[in-house]
């Protein structure tokens, strides 16, 4: 890879997804590099791609904002066609055979799909050639997932409350901030449950402590 | 000699005449009009259809006559008009069901897939180079515990019904509907019905040869087609009653 292209990716990310009793926690750091220079601290890495259904974003900045905005339009013309809501399911097949069919040029990304629908709460992994898997219980992706996974297998309990796994995030992500030198900065976290898609305000997460 | 310059508003399809019609997909209307009775009925536990396939010959195979297919395991259709125009939306619906699974791994909605036809058939209405499909269609299906039934027409207008007729018999298939139709009736009761409708249809002129019917439970939404003695053992009971 030449100097050039690897300037323009945001390769260092932590993003983690959590399941917990009534909805999704998705969570990011905020560190965008471009290399070793901190290109920004407070990047934008989830996406509110439907309603009830985000998606987290790890790799090059251009191509994941890209694929968000291709993925909104689709859940939209989804939901306005069909006067129904698309599943998660459905949102993450769509964005598997997006990323698959692009595969000798491929979008330079990990991606987290994750919320709420008529079947409940879950989570899938999308990789840049367009694998995805379901996840039952968590799921980290980038370069501080390593880190993230050594908290997240350590404390997450199945059906946890809301604030458990609110806090469970933050932790997993703190650690990953500490150790990987691509994520720090800040946190951003998403709660989806079945009547709202919340982003947690900077006053809201200083109330939690950070 | 002067040449006539006169403008057949009934030629081009693209072409309105002068009222605002578009003949060419009147006269598509008229195919299907003049095209076997086929009807679709609503019932307590799901959707039925019936087709009357009007052997023309004692020499004819009836069972190379075929008028309501499968379309996906949850989606069945019945047709009236031209069969072969009938063939290739059937065969254009069973790909849309395909595609809707490899996108969405999810089974398609009956009503999208309604749409999706109409959204095809309506195209011929409004660009030149080839005719309007000369076919009409009963679509019956389940989606999210719902039996649904749709009738698309020529101009690509679609419909939800109870219960509805398509083809020759169709007036006089309404007229039993509209009299009799009891949308908490089982499912003898209702392919009763629909054998009764399809009897004043065609004059009295049907057996188990030329009559085909297909049904869905909204429990299994698994569509499937009567075999030859299940038909036998409803018409029998009409025939006896």
């Amino acid at each position: 890879m030449n100097a050039t292209s690897s300037q323009e990716i945001m390769q260092g990310t932590t993003t983690v997804a959590i399941i917990f009793q009534s909805g999704v926690v998705l969570a990011t750091e905020k560190r965008a590099t471009m290399g070793s220079l901190i290109a920004s601290k407070k990047a934008k890495k989830v996406y509110q791609i439907s309603d009830r259904i985000g998606m987290t974003t790890a790799g090059g900045v251009g191509d994941a904002q890209q694929l968000a905005r291709m993925m909104t339009v689709e859940c939209n013309l989804f939901n306005i066609r069909r006067g129904k809501s698309i599943s998660v399911s459905a949102a993450s097949t769509l964005l598997s055979n997006l990323l698959n069919a692009n595969r000798y040029f491929p979008y330079y990304v990990q991606l987290i799909v994750g919320g709420i629908d008529e079947k409940g709460a879950s989570i899938y992994s999308v990789d840049a050639l367009g694998g995805a898997t379901q996840e039952e219980e968590i799921v980290s992706t980038g370069s501080g997932s390593p880190m993230a996974y050594g908290v997240l297998e350590d404390r997450y309990v199945k059906d946890m409350n809301e604030a458990d796994a609110v806090s469970l995030a933050i932790r997993s992500l703190k650690s990953a901030m500490r150790r990987d030198a691509g994520s720090g900065e800040g946190i951003n976290v998403v709660v989806i449950a079945k009547d709202r898609y919340h982003e947690f305000s900077e006053e809201e997460l200083a109330i939690i402590g950070l | 000699m002067q040449p006539q310059y006169q403008m057949g508003y009934d030629r081009a399809i693209t072409v309105f005449s002068p009222d605002g019609r578009l003949y060419q997909v009147e006269y598509a209307r008229e195919a299907v009009k003049r095209g076997t009775t086929a009807l679709g009925i609503k019932y307590r536990d799901g959707v039925i259809l019936i087709v009357d396939k009007r052997v023309s010959s004692r020499l004819l195979e009836a069972t190379s006559i075929e008028k309501i297919f499968k379309i996906d395991d949850h989606i069945g259709v019945a047709s009236s008009g031209l069969v072969g125009d009938a063939r290739s939306l059937v065969d254009r619906a069973r790909i849309e069901c395909q595609i809707n699974k490899i996108t969405y791994d999810e089974k398609i909605d009956v009503e999208v897939l309604s749409k999706k036809l109409c959204d095809h058939m309506q195209t011929y209405t409004q660009f030149g180079g080839a005719r309007p499909y000369g076919t009409a269609l009963l679509i019956a299906g389940v989606s999210d515990g719902y039996a649904r039934l749709f009738e698309t027409d020529p101009s690509g207008t679609l419909l939800e019904y109870k219960a509805t007729g398509i083809g020759i018999g169709r007036p006089a298939v309404m007229k039993v509907f509209e009299e009799k139709y009891d949308e908490e009736a089982d499912l003898d009761s209702s392919v009763s019905l629909g054998l009764k409708a399809l009897h004043e249809a065609t004059e009295g002129k049907f057996d188990v040869n030329t009559v085909e019917i297909g049904s869905i439970e909204t429990a299994s939404a698994s569509f499937k087609k009567m075999s030859k003695s299940e038909v036998a053992q409803f018409v029998e009971n009409i025939e006896s009653s």
